[in-house]
């Protein structure tokens, strides 16, 4: 269940960012044994690499251009006043929190820090959620993150934490039955610069 | 109990199978206890909930050798609303991020009593918009403003038979509460 997620906690502008970790059977500790990913995430630009064999078909990139992705977070909000026995009261406003990435140190790591510190533009993130269904690795879910600007990053030993804001935010999840085969898929693009939900 | 991250949301969140020892140890699907039932899309959908809460309060002043002071302002949390990740996740991002109401939204509790499958709590809410979407890995969490909800509790009696239901009503939009049977 959720309740055995373990987090990783960073400290950031005086409040404590909590990002779920991606678990693992048995154990749930990353620092055992060795194990294929459950997320990947590529990063435009920024040289992100694996070994692993497959590919995204959202993305039309190989899951070698990807790396291990441990954990995320994001969180949204819309502002809706409370007082139902008068007229709604809604606000225009989409509030996106700023994303973080838990990640492995890498290739990408360099091309990272120095994206904060220039405030490089990420024309593209794509993370995806890997599945393993009647021998096949499938991909579960594909976010795709486009016009991102870097806000942070943290430095935890094997570890870089990366965040950064979007300005358009295209979240696919596939359907899969329960013989293996594909249901369907749905998407939700918001684009925060104009304003537009499809 | 799980407690939702956030920057403004710290809700704790009972969990439907807390205390199980891991979520890979079986398939739940045909016996999940709490479903809920919603309009996506334009079409019917049951999901199964992983956790749910919603309560209500009222403003007291706390003087009790003064003047009897509480307020008329009774207040419903917003309901939240713990799912797995599924094709449904982006329909529901969608409605939330373009402040799509939800008419009527039914959380049931599904019981096996003396073979057979019973309904022994329904939660009914209505007039609803979801107000926040979080992503936590393989789950999503969705914070929904309620105006309206009707909630009845099933008696079972030890037999396994109806023993009748008892109703509660609450609207803030009107400011009207009942109870009845």
């Amino acid at each position: 269940m959720i309740d055995q997620y373990k987090g990783l906690e960073i400290g950031e502008d005086g409040r404590i960012v909590w990002i779920p970790l991606a678990p693992f059977p048995d154990t749930g500790d990353r620092s055992e044994g060795t194990f294929a990913p459950n997320w990947m995430i590529y990063i435009e630009n920024a040289g992100t690499a694996s070994k692993i064999e497959g590919s995204v078909e959202d993305s039309g990139k190989n899951l070698t251009e990807y790396t291990y992705l441990f954990g995320w977070f994001c969180e949204a909000e819309r502002k809706v006043l409370g007082g139902a026995g008068v007229n709604l009261f809604t606000s225009s406003i989409l509030w996106y929190s700023v994303i973080y990435f838990v990640m492995p140190n890498g290739e990408h790591s360099a091309f990272i820090r120095n994206a904060v510190h220039g405030g490089v533009i990420i024309p593209t993130i794509n993370f995806v959620r890997l599945s393993r269904i009647d021998n096949r690795v499938v991909v579960i879910q594909s976010i795709t993150l486009s016009t991102c600007h870097p806000y942070s990053y943290h430095s935890l030993h094997d570890y870089t934490v990366f965040a950064v804001t979007f300005i358009v935010r295209n979240n696919l999840v596939y359907g899969y039955k329960q013989d293996g085969t594909l249901e369907g898929q749905n998407i939700c693009n918001v684009d925060l610069s104009s304003n537009v939900v499809t | 109990m799980y407690k939702v991250p956030g920057r403004t949301l710290h809700m704790n969140i009972p969990l439907v199978r807390e205390g199980e020892e891991s979520d890979l140890s079986g398939i739940s699907k045909a016996t999940r206890e709490w479903v809920i039932f919603i309009t996506l899309g334009g079409e019917p959908v049951e999901l199964e909930v992983f956790g749910f809460r919603h309560g209500s309060s009222r403003h007291t002043v706390g003087f009790s050798v003064n003047q009897y002071l509480a307020g008329a302002d009774t207040r419903f949390s917003d309901l939240g609303v713990l799912l797995q990740l599924d094709q449904y996740a982006p329909l529901f991002e969608q409605q939330f991020a373009t402040g799509g109401l939800f008419a009527v939204i039914v959380i049931k509790r599904f019981a096996w009593i003396n073979g057979e499958l019973k309904v022994t709590e329904e939660h009914t809410f209505s007039t609803c918009y979801i107000v926040k979407y979080i992503q936590i890995l393989d789950y999503i969490f969705l914070s929904i403003r309620v105006c309206q909800k009707v909630e009845k509790f099933i008696i079972i009696d030890q037999d396994g038979n109806n023993g009748g239901s008892v109703v509660s009503s609450a609207s803030t939009v009107t400011g009207a509460f009942s109870t009845g049977t």
